[in-house]
């Protein structure tokens, strides 16, 4: 019984780990509080819609069910390229005005709230889950784990591994690094730190899409699918602290566990409201989160 | 190589620097004087592009870059070695040494084994946290970020300022020795008098945001310096 819980916790976590990684980089990263995020989600999970009738209409068959890893590359593409967009067209604008852009994104996100409405509809649609992630994995007589659960936990880690590897071993991260340390002294260097503002920006927004899609497995698709995720997702980041990819997967994990561990014996609201005590509990003590970098420029 | 032209340069409403018209020469050592506060640091940040000109104009190799960004100057062949050092203290030594490639098209690894030949001291160093070095290695981080890129104008900010003797001897030798080989013109803020005197082609004498006075080295009397430096 408890194996199934620590799974279900598991799962749970890998889900809030995949929505909060964007905004660990936007938010942990360059201190921009994007209200937007969520509707990122939401894009990338339209995104799966939108691919899935593609493949329906256009590609033989036999070809359904390589749809979805398809509809993961156009969710992480479309929603990179909006983030950019959003950066240049909105943010860069803010970066020394943290409340404007608090309310500047929320604003954005209405809007693109409502033109999902305008361009699917107000009622929420559903995808068809490929064969391939149907069923699960049979452990014992009652234990079964879901292949898309099982898909999406292998999606975290691979996104994690990459985000990794992106920032800590190649010169683009980092430079990424160096512009979010000082930013002045990273220019001086000669980095471009417009660039680099621009693509963390859309690599922060292509990974919401990219968590996008994985909700689109999970549940219904609505215009209204990111704001169940930003609250959750930035306390993610907040418990785990600013800066550090470490600090994201220990919120996650925390906050996920905690949420299903109390769900089991009280009703669903309640557990949330305790798991929120508890991480508003643990900021009073550490009010930087878990890991945190001490810069002199996330002070300020 | 740089040429200022009647910059204006301050912190949002306030103007620090006035009217300041500057000049280095192809390998020339040009030292910037003045006591604590009257705007030395302002206007190398002007200079960098780090705070923009309100008024006036600026050049590089008859190359206008007054509305440049820091990083555009930093392509045209501005290296900057700032108060304070300003290291990444997340990032390694090895990484930091690195991020003075940014503004060429340079590879790293032979580049960085040059510097380490000019400053062995971070040779063992190089997985440790920029943040964990002492001031003085700090600094000679600072200079290899800077040097690497094999800059045509260093711009050094008081880097003897802060850190041990022996050091302080090392960074001396370091300038004059650059200076010998005529390749790099140096802009050089610094309070030691004989310091100036030793390694300096001509200097600017800042008092309240304004050049008071100005000159080649040998015209930096004891006058002079009494006036506008001993406090």
């Amino acid at each position: 019984m408890w194996a199934i819980q620590l799974f279900n916790g598991l799962s749970y976590s890998s889900i809030l780990l995949l929505v909060a990684l964007g905004l660990s980089i936007t938010f942990g990263l360059m201190n921009v509080i994007n209200m937007a995020h969520g509707e990122f989600l939401m894009i990338g999970a339209y995104m799966v819609y939108v691919t899935q009738h593609l493949f329906q209409q256009y590609a033989p068959a036999a070809w359904f069910d390589s749809y979805y890893i398809f509809a993961l590359f156009v969710s992480f593409t479309v929603a990179f390229f909006l983030g950019m967009l959003l950066e240049m067209g909105l943010v860069k604008f803010l970066y020394r005005r943290p409340l404007d852009s608090l309310l500047a994104t929320w604003g954005v996100g209405m809007m693109l709230q409502q033109a999902a409405k305008m361009i699917f509809g107000a009622p929420n649609v559903a995808v068809t889950s490929p064969s391939w992630l149907e069923g699960g994995l049979q452990l014992t007589s009652v234990v079964v784990l879901p292949y898309k659960r099982l898909f999406i936990l292998a999606l975290v880690i691979v996104c994690l591994l990459s985000l990794y590897i992106y920032l800590y071993r190649t010169a683009a991260g980092r430079s990424m690094r160096a512009v979010m340390q000082n930013r002045d002294m990273a220019g001086c260097l000669g980095i471009s730190t417009r660039k680099v503002d621009r693509i963390t920006f859309a690599i922060g927004s292509g990974i919401a899409g990219l968590a996008g899609s994985a909700l689109a497995l999970i549940g219904p698709i609505g215009s209204s699918l990111g704001t169940y995720y930003i609250v959750d997702a930035f306390m993610v980041v907040v418990l785990g602290g600013v800066g550090k990819l470490a600090g994201v997967v220990f919120g996650a994990v925390t906050i996920g566990v905690l949420n299903v561990f109390f769900e089991s014996w009280l009703s669903a609201s309640i557990a949330k409201v305790i798991v929120f005590v508890i991480v508003i509990a643990f900021l009073q003590w550490r009010p930087r989160g878990f890991v945190s970098l001490k810069t002199r420029a996330l002070e300020s | 190589m740089l040429n200022v032209y009647q910059c204006q340069v301050g912190y949002r409403e306030s103007i620090i620097i006035r009217d300041v018209s500057l000049k280095v020469k192809q390998g020339q050592v040009v030292c910037l004087l003045g006591r604590n506060g009257v705007g030395k640091t302002t206007l190398v940040k002007g200079i960098m592009g780090l705070l923009p000109f309100r008024h006036g104009n600026m050049q590089i190799e008859q190359t206008n870059v007054t509305n440049d960004p820091p990083y555009k100057r930093a392509k045209h062949g501005m290296g900057y070695v700032p108060q304070g050092r300003e290291i990444f203290p997340h990032l390694t030594v090895y990484e930091n040494i690195c991020l003075g490639l940014e503004g060429t098209s340079k590879r790293d690894k032979r580049a960085v084994e040059k510097m380490l030949e000019i400053f062995p001291a971070l040779k063992p160093m190089l997985k440790r946290k920029g943040g964990d070095l002492s001031g003085g290695q700090q600094q000679q981080l600072a200079f290899a970020r800077a040097m690497i890129a094999n800059p045509k104008l260093l711009i050094l900010d008081e880097p003897t300022e802060g850190i041990q003797p022996s050091i302080v001897q090392e960074i001396q030798e370091l300038i004059v020795n650059m200076k010998q080989q005529h390749t790099v013109s140096m802009l050089l803020v610094e309070q030691s008098i004989d310091f100036v005197r030793q390694v300096g082609d001509y200097f600017y004498m800042l008092e309240k945001g304004e050049i008071v006075a100005e000159g080649a080295i040998e015209a930096l009397t004891d006058q002079i310096v009494k006036q506008h430096v001993v406090v």
